[in-house]
């Protein structure tokens, strides 16, 4: 039956054509009309295809000879001719109805996946009901059957052209599986070694896992069998991210091995963005599929989420689980190291370092503990307690299998400060039995040290920093102003001063660092002396944990120290931005931009092309030179003005070529610099290069050099020390400086030092008054007028309610400049003090008036006051805990006679370990759990230090001159907590669970990570098997307005042209006697009777149907018109007019004769015209 | 073709646009040196440090490697020695590296930077000539050409930097004559300078100009199979022929991403019919044209 059904669905044309031809037959009784149907339909349903051809091969050589025959004999035989007529049909059948069948099938099915993008425009074909009815009307003298060509046509123009306009597109099934291998680089994945390779080799070569990976990928792609070339695949790897290594092609073979690695951190596994970035790779219109590798130990992100994702946009999921059923027994971590979170002076601080071993025997080795503090470090050592072999330090323990805890306790210094500790474990051996092995193979040293730290409570400490450029280490900048704050007697704070490079660099460091204090003064330091990860924690240090910032100005800060777009711009009351100000001198920069090998260097420089445009002010002007085939500006030479966005997408465009050398880029910069028109107080040129381009051209670095055109040479990833020093040559020549193969990383801060300097707009040095807008908080009991200043940077105040301008500048008409403005910043406090505090005896600086003066000390510690961190009591207690992936922090809060304090409002920051200052804050919301507990929690995805503040804020009603005043009191506590390692190492077996799961709910298969498995799964090619077909959108607008235009011209072709079938008839008859040597008989008179009733037929429709329309006067509607009324005397009698003549038609002139003589007639006159 | 003296060239069809960009095996991503091997056998190295092998028509010979080590910068110029192996320039590492034609790297000349005799700048070409000596280039502080003898021996060395008669200014390729001179592009110089194999200075050819017979930044030479100087020019986007004593003969290209234009082109390569093969860089393709 099926054998049946399917050899008709196959040749379902062949018998409709059977059909038809039957039908035809019995409904004409004849055999002519049946004949060509039914011999189609016979060769479609019983002739073999290959029959066919031949048999349509030779009838039809047949047919033509017999043709040829009748051209040179006009002898003719019907019989035969019909007998090869059919046989031509009879093949023809058999060759083309199944192929065109299923040409009709395929169409009709596209047909119904077509897809509307503008359906609005589909009520245009509301307008053919009103073009039917209309062209009925016009096109009556058509007649019916060319009428309604007509009429269809017309409809048919208006229906393709609503289609076109309503962007029809056809969805085309996609006939090619592509395939993309996602390979999980993070470190859960155990590796497979092989004993047999020396460890010196690099564990890919090592690794059997990774091998056994390898040739999965390329024998899958290499192997994937005939009918296959096409299909595409590609390679995605990741770990905390993923990254697409070999977007997806066409290729035969697939070569995955290191080298195509790019670098992915493997300190997390993020299936789910992987999977993600898979769906949104596939090129349109293929079959989908992923081959997933991975021990399915996901940390971040939501595999499961997306895994259906992908089910929805029809993506199967194949899985290789990798490592399955592996469980690490060697592995030995530090779980946590445990400290009071807040320091007690005096007492010894309690610590316990907790172990756990996943080893059944006995591990001995060695645990150590730090602690560090400011650059410190010193040993603690462990308490005596069971596993304790030898105290140390390092102390040697043995740990049991499970949990083991070990107790430590350091007496604390005389100065309170904040500690991390950090413990480390070192396996040295294990007792198996009786014999002891060396080291622990499977173990990671990733997860075998942790930290904690424990920080200071307040106690009104300042940290001065100053830069390290500005000032000596014994001679400080700001001397008299911290001697003023320290002095003696009553003095409120201790200041410490630290430079700039003394800060830590790492970020959790400083945290700890930072901590310490209560304020953080930034004096006159320039932004490149932070980097972006310490001025990121400074800037946290105030939103999150309340603790000030001052920042006070001087030549090197503010814009002039080049913080425009950093972090602690926005944490300062003023933008460092300013608007265009009319000032003397501008400074003119050239950037000379040339392609760099280096791995991502073309990033690179356009990074540090936008921070060189964003460090200088709106009258400055920039150019930036770069090689495009010719060297050309990329930003050509011109003011920066309100621009700069707009110059920053110049910069994106931007893709440096290879320079082939330096000479006519640095005459295109000295030519721009130096035009009179600019009037440039500073001219300055940034080249950054590999070296690769030539200069050879010395008169132009001497011209440069005579007209102050400085060079500044930036050697990335040069190739020796001859192209350092063609670099450093140029440098030298212009009085420029030269950078040697600097780090990535510190390339932005020369930009920031190279171009800040260039501004000339930011500076002001003129005595002015300033003057005083407010007196309270920093500028409490001052009294006006205000001493003199002799300078300050120019800023932009926020526009912020919260920001408040206490003293301000002399203002131009164009803007205002603060000199102290302050605000509430998050939970801390921060204030620009725009002008400098350097002046001490013997030096005067902008603050000359005030240094020494009677307000000055006032003044200071009175915004440094108002900066400072609030109160910590020590009545609120925190502490924190990390489980399972969150933070729970829990505040208990009693007053002084411990009773619970239940009427709180707590806030809450948290500073993260990587968060910028544009990434989302981690929200803490604090709820009250018990009488004073009060509880939050905050999700701790990234291994690092987490840094949290909690401030309370009670309001109390107390009594004042008799009337009641809500009066608020602040309160705050700090604590610290630490993710030691990635949750990628808290894993000890691989999650074969999630991988098949992601296979189930995708539809896709299961491979066992084995070689005989993965061999047969790549030989068999199932990576590659059919998969569910999307369809690519195909625009086909072209196509139908073309048929719309064919179609208006077979309209008008229809209209036009009338082809009578008899004369058609005819002709073919005529010709067919020609033939057969027959004599013509003239029938040309009965063709054109026929063509003469034929007209008068039509006429008579036309009459007809005019007549129904017409109006046509009836008898008895026929109405006599009124008697005419005599109203003068009667109008003479018209000419009548005479009888036609019996001239000649033609006789145009005697025609024109009469009709003249009769004008002049009816005018009375009686001259003549001469004839 | 173009007579000499159209400034940009004619608008004349390439004969084969080929090339696919892209990192996997097949395709390249901005190639920038080209040879050919006996047998028509075209070997491109491009921006990912990639050699690759593909017939004359474009056809990928599934022959594909990479230099050891390339963080530093890629292999930016190819040669051929006489017994049909492969030179690989590996520019930055200030070293030639020489392969068989299936990728397999047989021994490497240089390695050490520095000035003196032996040591390397930045390698840009290598020739061999018949009896077997190397012909080094380089550009930076060392504008020389180092001969060098099959055992790695420096036999001569000539060539310093500067904008005058028998200075060079980044040389960028080199090319053996059938006149048994070595054609060296002298890229910044805008113009071909001619030695004889003992590093005797025989001829200029052009200077800088739009005219034909005049260069800008011409970046590669090669010589065809009928003796014809093929000139590659970065600055004009096109291809130059001349004949061996500089007369230009014809001129194709101009700057453009469409079909018959050139963006950024660094190399050529004139098979054994005579039909050059321009490898124009910034549009990933290699262009076949009759000149």
């Amino acid at each position: 039956m099926n054998v049946l059904r399917d050899y008709l669905s196959d040749h379902w044309l062949a018998v409709a054509l059977l059909t038809v031809g039957i039908a035809l037959f019995l409904w004409r009784r004849r055999v002519g009309a049946a004949f060509v149907p039914v011999m189609l339909g016979l060769g479609g349903l019983f002739v073999p295809a290959s029959w066919g051809f031949w048999l349509l091969i030779g009838a039809g050589g047949l047919l033509t000879l017999k043709c040829l025959y009748l051209l040179f004999s006009t002898r003719w035989y019907a019989g035969p001719a019909t007998a090869l007529a059919g046989a031509c049909l009879v093949g023809a059948g058999a060759v083309a109805a199944s192929p065109t069948g299923d040409a009709i099938t395929a169409t009709a099915r596209t047909a119904g996946s077509f897809e509307v993008i503008s359906p609005f425009w589909l009520a245009a074909l509301a307008t053919i009901p009103v073009v039917i009815w209309l062209s009925r009307k016009s096109l009556a003298g058509l007649g019916p059957v060319r009428r309604w060509v007509v009429v269809g046509l017309r409809c048919l123009v208006i229906a393709l052209l609503a289609l076109a306009l309503a962007e029809v597109r056809l969805k085309k099934p996609g006939e090619n599986t592509t395939v993309l291998f996602l390979v999980d680089r993070s470190l859960s994945v155990p590796s497979d070694i092989d004993p047999t390779v020396g460890d010196s080799e690099p564990l890919t070569k090592r690794d059997l896992r990774w091998k056994r990976i390898k040739q999965f990928l390329n024998d899958s792609v290499a192997k994937r069998g005939p009918g296959h070339e096409q299909d595409q695949s590609g390679v995605i790897v990741f770990g905390r991210r993923p990254r697409l290594i070999l977007p997806p092609a066409e290729v035969p073979r697939l070569n995955f091995a290191e080298d195509v690695l790019a670098p992915v951190d493997e300190n997390y596994t993020d299936i789910g963005a992987a999977i993600k970035l898979a769906i949104a790779s596939f090129p349109e219109g293929s079959g989908r599929r992923i081959v997933l590798l991975s021990d399915g130990n996901e940390n971040l992100g939501n595999a499961e989420e997306q895994a259906r994702a992908a089910a929805a946009n029809g993506v199967q999921i194949d899985v290789v689980p990798l490592a399955a059923g592996y469980r690490n027994e060697n592995e030995v971590l530090v779980q946590r190291v445990e400290a009071p979170t807040v320091t007690e002076q005096g007492g010894r601080l309690p610590i316990r370092v907790l172990l756990r071993s996943y080893n059944p025997n006995v591990v001995t080795g060695e645990l150590s503990l730090r602690q560090l503090s400011e650059g410190e470090t010193v040993p603690v050592v462990v308490e005596p307690g069971a596993g304790v072999v030898e105290r140390g330090p390092p102390a040697v323990v043995q740990l049991r299998p499970g949990l083991n805890s070990f107790s430590f306790k350091q007496s604390l210094a005389g100065v309170q400060r904040g500690y991390t500790y950090q413990a480390v474990f070192t396996p040295k051996s294990v007792q198996g039995g009786v014999e002891a092995v060396a080291g622990l193979p499977g173990d990671r040293v990733q997860n075998n040290s942790a930290t904690t730290h424990v920080l200071a409570l307040g106690r009104r400490r300042v940290l001065f920093v100053e830069s390290r450029a500005n000032s000596a280490k014994s001679e400080t900048d700001h001397r008299f102003l911290i001697d003023q704050l320290q002095g003696t007697g009553d003095t409120k704070f201790q200041v410490s001063t630290i430079h700039s490079g003394e800060l830590p660099a790492n970020k959790s460091e400083l945290g700890v660092f930072l901590s310490n204090y209560d304020c953080v003064v930034l004096a006159n330091v320039p932004a490149e002396d932070l980097s972006t990860e310490q001025m990121e924690m400074i800037r946290s240090n105030t939103y999150d944990q309340g603790c000030g910032l001052v920042m006070i100005g001087g030549p090197d800060s503010y814009g002039a120290g080049g913080y425009q777009g950093t972090a602690i711009e926005k944490a300062l009351p003023v933008d460092c931005e300013i608007q265009a100000v009319k000032v003397a001198g501008r400074g003119g920069l050239v950037l000379i931009m040339h392609a760099s090998e280096a791995a991502d260097g073309n990033a690179l420089q356009k990074q540090v092309a936008k921070l060189a445009i964003q460090k200088l002010s709106p009258v400055d002007m920039v150019g930036v030179l770069w090689y495009d085939g010719t060297h050309k500006w990329n930003i050509p030479f011109r003011q920066i003005g309100s621009a700069r966005n707009a110059l920053f997408q110049l910069v994106d465009r931007m893709t440096p070529g290879d320079m082939p050398d330096f000479d006519p880029a640095l005459q295109l910069a000295y030519l721009e610099l130096t035009k009179s028109e600019h009037k440039l107080a500073t001219k300055h040129i940034i080249l950054i290069s590999d070296g690769d381009p030539s200069q050879t051209n010395a008169n132009i670095l001497r011209q440069m050099r005579t007209a102050g055109v400085t060079c500044t040479t930036v050697g990335v990833a040069t190739h020796g020390a001859p192209e350092s020093q063609r670099m450093s040559s140029i440098a030298a020549a212009t009085g420029g400086r030269f950078y040697n193969n600097p780090t990535p990383k510190s390339i932005p801060a020369i930009y920031v030092k190279e171009t800040r300097t260039i501004s000339q707009s930011f500076i002001s040095e003129n005595r002015f008054a300033p003057k005083l807008l407010t007196s309270s908080g920093p500028t409490d009991r001052l009294q006006a007028p205000l001493p003199a200043l002799y300078g300050f940077v120019r800023t932009s105040l926020k526009q912020s309610p919260l920001v408040e301008m206490s003293i301000e500048g002399p203002s131009t008409f164009e803007q205002r400049y603060p000199i102290l403005a302050s605000w509430q910043y998050g939970l801390g406090k921060a204030v620009a003090y725009t002008s400098d505090a350097r002046s001490r005896p013997g030096r005067s600086t902008w603050d000359q008036e005030w240094a020494g003066g009677e307000m000055y000390k006032k003044f200071w510690e009175q915004t440094i006051g108002w900066a400072i961190r609030g109160v910590e009591s020590g009545k609120l207690a925190v502490s924190s805990e990390y489980r399972d992936g969150k933070v729970r922090v829990t505040v208990e809060a009693r007053d002084d006679r411990n009773r619970p304090l239940t009427d709180l409002r707590l806030k809450g920051g948290v500073t993260a370990p990587n968060a910028g200052a544009d990434s989302k804050p981690l929200e803490l919301k604090f709820e009250q759990r018990a009488g004073g507990v009060y509880e939050a929690e905050f999700k701790a995805e990234e291994a690092g230090s987490y840094f949290v503040n909690a401030q309370a804020i009670r309001s109390t009603t107390v009594m004042k001159d008799g009337k009641p005043v809500t009066v608020e009191e602040t309160d705050s506590v700090r604590s610290g907590v630490t993710v030691p390692y990635s949750p990628e190492f808290a894993d000890l077996e691989s999650n074969a669970g999630l991988m098949k799961k992601l296979a189930a709910i995708t539809g896709g298969d299961v491979y066992e990570e084995d070689d005989k498995t993965l061999a047969r799964a790549a030989a068999s090619g199932a990576p590659f098997r059919k998969a569910k077909s999307t369809r690519a959108h195909q625009p086909v607008w072209f196509w139908l307005v073309l048929a719309a235009g064919l179609t208006f011209l077979a309209d008008v072709a229809v209209r036009r042209i009338a082809v009578e079938s008899a004369e058609v008839r005819e002709w073919c008859s005529a010709r067919w006697d020609a033939l057969r040597g027959r004599t013509v008989e003239k029938t040309g008179g009965d063709f054109l009777e026929r063509l003469q009733s034929k007209k008068s037929d039509v006429s008579a429709t036309i009459e007809q149907a005019r007549a129904t329309k017409r109006f046509e006067p009836t008898a008895t509607d026929f109405v006599p018109p009124p008697p005419a009324v005599e109203v003068g005397p009667a109008a003479p009698p018209r000419p009548v007019a005479p009888a036609p003549a019996a001239e000649s038609a033609d006789d145009a002139f005697a025609r024109l004769m009469k009709a003249k003589r009769k004008a002049l007639d009816e005018r009375g006159r009686t001259d003549e015209p001469p004839t | 073709m173009l007579a000499a003296g159209c400034r940009t060239g004619p608008a004349v069809e390439p004969e084969l646009v080929w090339g696919r960009r892209g990192v996997s095996p097949g395709s390249f991503f901005k190639p920038r040196a080209a040879v050919f091997l006996p047998g028509d056998i075209l070997y491109l190295v491009d921006f990912t440090a990639r050699i690759q092998a593909f017939d004359a028509d474009g056809r990928f010979q599934d022959i594909c490697w990479s230099t050891p080590e390339y963080r530093n910068g890629r292999p930016s110029g190819l040669g051929v020695t006489q017994s049909g192996n492969v030179i690989v320039c590996d520019s930055h590492y200030h070293t030639i590296r020489v392969y068989d034609p299936g990728g397999k790297e047989l021994y490497t000349r240089g390695g050490n930077p520095g000035n003196d005799p032996g040591q390397f700048g930045y390698v840009s070409d290598c020739i061999e000539d018949a009896e077997g000596y190397l012909y080094i280039s380089e550009f930076g502080a060392n504008e020389r050409i180092t001969k060098m003898d099959a055992a790695g021996n420096v036999v001569a060395t000539w060539g310093e930097p500067g904008l005058g008669p028998r200075q060079f200014n980044h040389i960028r390729a080199l090319a053996l004559g059938k006149d048994g001179l070595i054609y060296v592009a002298d890229a910044c110089n805008h113009r071909i300078q001619v030695y004889d194999r003992q590093g005797k200075w025989q001829a200029d050819i052009g200077r800088y100009g739009d005219e034909p017979g005049q260069f800008m930044y011409p970046y590669d030479v090669a010589i065809g199979p009928a003796g014809d100087l093929f000139v590659v020019e970065l600055g004009h986007h096109r291809v130059q022929k001349l004949s061996l004593s500089g007369q230009p003969r014809a001129m194709w290209g101009g700057s453009g991403r469409e079909r018959g234009k050139l963006f950024n082109p660094w190399a050529l390569a004139v098979d054994s019919k005579n039909r050059v093969h321009v490898i124009d860089s910034e549009n990933h393709r290699v262009q076949r044209i009759r000149m």
